[in-house]
Parts: structure tokens; sequence; C-alpha cells
């Protein structure tokens, strides 16, 4: 006779109907934080026999997202300084914070919104005194959203002996090419 | 025989005289490959000599990758390859960046094609290469190699990742021949829609995607 199954979302335990085991998996995964090592690949050796499907596909992605806002804020921390349009307007002498927008929906300014904050904010590092440095518009062709851009710029490498590209060229200009060119990789 | 090139730590040597009557081809691949690539990339079948393992900017050879699954060709494509170079804790990347990906699928019909095995040892003793790290470690010694190859008379050189255990990779060197082999690429889906990947890279790589 066939039996309803009911999940205590408590007291989760893997039942014979795949389907549920997977809501088993992924209540499962949201308990967890997935830095405990053990507990991916525990789930990764079960998924591997029952291969995930398209209807799990949101609870995937929502997984990936839950340390997203942490991820941001590491982000924020290593692009450092952040200014608003006026602030950035200033100090590259235009006349109004409408000039900062429009280089900013040309890729040529580097420009983030942020949860709940009005306005656009710039990273501060993009400016050599008062002017835009060279390779910002030259990233942003190649990476244009701008998360993805600080990002790429922001990781940690191993071949960098744990710098990023950010910390690289700022100390040594003549390692943009290095960083181009990896944007070039990173979009082919 | 096929080496597991993790256990096989001889050291690369550069190819010598390469004799094209005496090579061991590889009989027996699969006709269907992978291919991931970006939304803006010229086309999912270009052949490019940008640098990689087999091709560089100042080489004669253009090669087009492909894989054996849509895991491996991730890991071997643009952003792949930007995700395994960084630190561990720092793999965040957008939704975008998946969505801008695209995987195809093609199949390959190889009756006329020379195709190398450099996983295979019996192969490698065919051509002198002492070390299935002729063709795995080194790019510049791996490029000689293809160079080589290719004047002997190879279309591709078939080899194992580096980034995906148990995953293949087929770099095919532009020729009437190889273009002729290849049917019309079938785009499957973008990235953000694999399931198989989207599992891959939460569990086995802990990437974070932000919502940007």
């Amino acid at each position: 006779m066939a039996e309803n199954v009911e999940l205590d979302s408590s007291v989760p335990n893997l039942v014979a109907d795949p389907n549920l085991d997977k809501q088993v998996v992924f209540q499962l995964l949201s308990k967890f934080n997935l830095s405990a090592g053990d507990v991916a690949q525990l789930f990764a050796a079960y998924l591997e026999i029952h291969r995930p499907k398209e209807v799990d596909l949101t609870s995937l992605r929502s997984a990936l997202k839950r340390r997203g806002t942490e991820a941001q804020n590491r982000i924020l921390e290593a692009t450092g300084d952040l200014l608003t349009s006026e602030e950035i307007a200033a100090r590259l002498g235009y006349s109004s914070r409408q000039t900062p927008h429009n280089k900013k929906v040309k890729r040529q300014l580097l420009a983030l919104s942020l949860p709940n904050r009005k306005g656009d904010f710039f990273p501060a590092f993009q400016l050599d005194g008062c002017a835009i440095r060279d390779w910002i518009p030259e990233l942003l062709q190649r990476i244009p959203e701008s998360w993805g851009a600080l990002s790429f710029l922001t990781a940690r490498r191993e071949q960098l002996n744990g710098e990023s590209f950010l910390h690289v060229v700022l100390r040594d200009p003549s390692k943009v090419r290095d960083m181009i060119e990896a944007a070039d990789d990173y979009a082919s | 025989m096929p080496v597991d090139p993790s256990l096989d730590a001889g050291k690369p040597n550069l190819p010598d005289h390469v004799n094209p009557a005496g090579i061991r081809w590889e009989q027996s691949l699969p006709a269907t490959w992978w291919r991931n690539s970006h939304k803006r990339a010229s086309g999912p079948l270009s052949f490019t000599n940008t640098v990689s393992r087999f091709s560089e900017p100042t080489s004669t050879l253009k090669a087009l990758y492909l894989g054996s699954d849509s895991i491996t060709c991730f890991w071997e494509s643009g952003l792949g390859r930007d995700l395994n170079s960084r630190m561990p804790d720092d793999r965040v990347i957008t939704e975008g960046d998946l969505l801008d990906r695209l995987e195809w699928l093609v199949n390959i019909d190889f009756k006329e094609l020379k195709i190398f095995n450099s996983a295979d040892s019996t192969a490698l003793r065919s051509v002198g290469a002492r070390t299935a790290a002729c063709f795995t470690a080194d790019y510049a010694i791996a490029r000689r190699w293809a160079v080589a190859l290719v004047a002997a008379g190879a279309q591709g050189i078939l080899y194992p990742s580096v980034r995906q255990h148990s995953g293949m990779c087929l770099a095919l060197f532009e020729s009437r021949a190889t273009i002729a082999c290849l049917s019309a690429p079938q785009k499957v889906r973008v990235s953000y829609n694999n399931p198989d990947l989207l599992a891959h890279l939460l569990l086995r790589e802990r990437v974070i995607i932000i919502a940007a």
C-alpha cells in the first residue's frame, strides 16, 4: 500500500523515494555551513548516485548563493574606499555627478549599487590622482559586470603568491598587461 | 595501456625526430564532444591561437579545445581556468558569469582524422615521449610536441584534463580535414541551467555565487 511520507524538518531521514531524498539533502545543506568539508563531500558523493535534475536547479542556486552576502562583503573590504557620485565627480574635476554616471554607462568607470543604499558607489582605486586609470575601461570591456570585474580583480591567486591582480597592478603598473590578458581569458 | 598522469612522474623530454610511419594513432574515440564558450566568443567552434596548452599567438597552430563532458569543459574554459587560479576561499563568481557561458555539443567524424592519445603509453613510446607529462606539464614543452606531431600528420591530441579528474580533452588543430569532420554545433543550454555543474561547483569546488 502506498504510504504518504512526510518530512519532519527537525529530524531529517533519508527515505526511499529519490525525490524526497533530495529534499532531505537540501534541508541538511541549509543547516550546515559548507565550509565543513565533510558534509559537502558526503553530499557530493550522494548526488553522484542521485544525479541532480532540472527541478533541483532552484535549490542548487540558492545553496550556491547562501554565502553570497558574506563574499560580497569580503570583496568590498578588498576593494577599499568607495566614493559617491558627487565625490568622484569632484575628484575628477567634473561639474556634475551626471558625468560619472555617463562614464559608468559607457563602461569607462566601475560603479556598484549596494542593497538599501541609494545611488552608485565608485571604488577609489580607479583614480590615479585626478584621472581614471587607463586600464579600467579595458577591463570593463572584457568583464562589463561590476561585481564580476571586482571579484576578478580582488581574488587572491596562487600564481601571484596569494596576492590579487588589484594589489599587483597598483604596486607595479607594468603588470597591467598580464591582468588584461587574464581578463581576456576569463571571457573566452 | 592508458597511464595515470598523476602516477607518471617522469621528466618531460622534447621531441626529437618523430617518424610518421611509426606513430600509434588513437582508433577509438567517442563521436560526441562538449564545448563551453562565452556568449561573446566569435563562435563555439572557432580555432584560435590564444594562449593555451598547445597554442599561443606566435604559433602557427590554431586549436579548438573540446571536453568529454560538460564539467570538464567548464574547467578547461576561461571562467573555469580563472576560478582554478584563485585561492580556494576566493572562488566567487556572479550569476551573470554563468549566464554568459554557453554549452554546446558537437559530433565529430574521426574516420579521416589522425588523433594522438597522450594518455596511451604505447602511443607515447611510438613518438619518443618518455612521459605523459610531455603533454600535461609545462605548456612550452607541450606546444613543441604539438608542432612536431602536426608536422608528422596529427590533426588532434587527446589528453587528460588536469582540472577535472576522469575528464578527457581533445585539441583539434585547424585544417581542412578537421573543419570538415565537425558537425554543426548544437546549443544545449547556458551553464547556469546545468544541474550537474551547479552541484559540482557547490559541493566539490565550494564556489560561491553572488546575485548581481
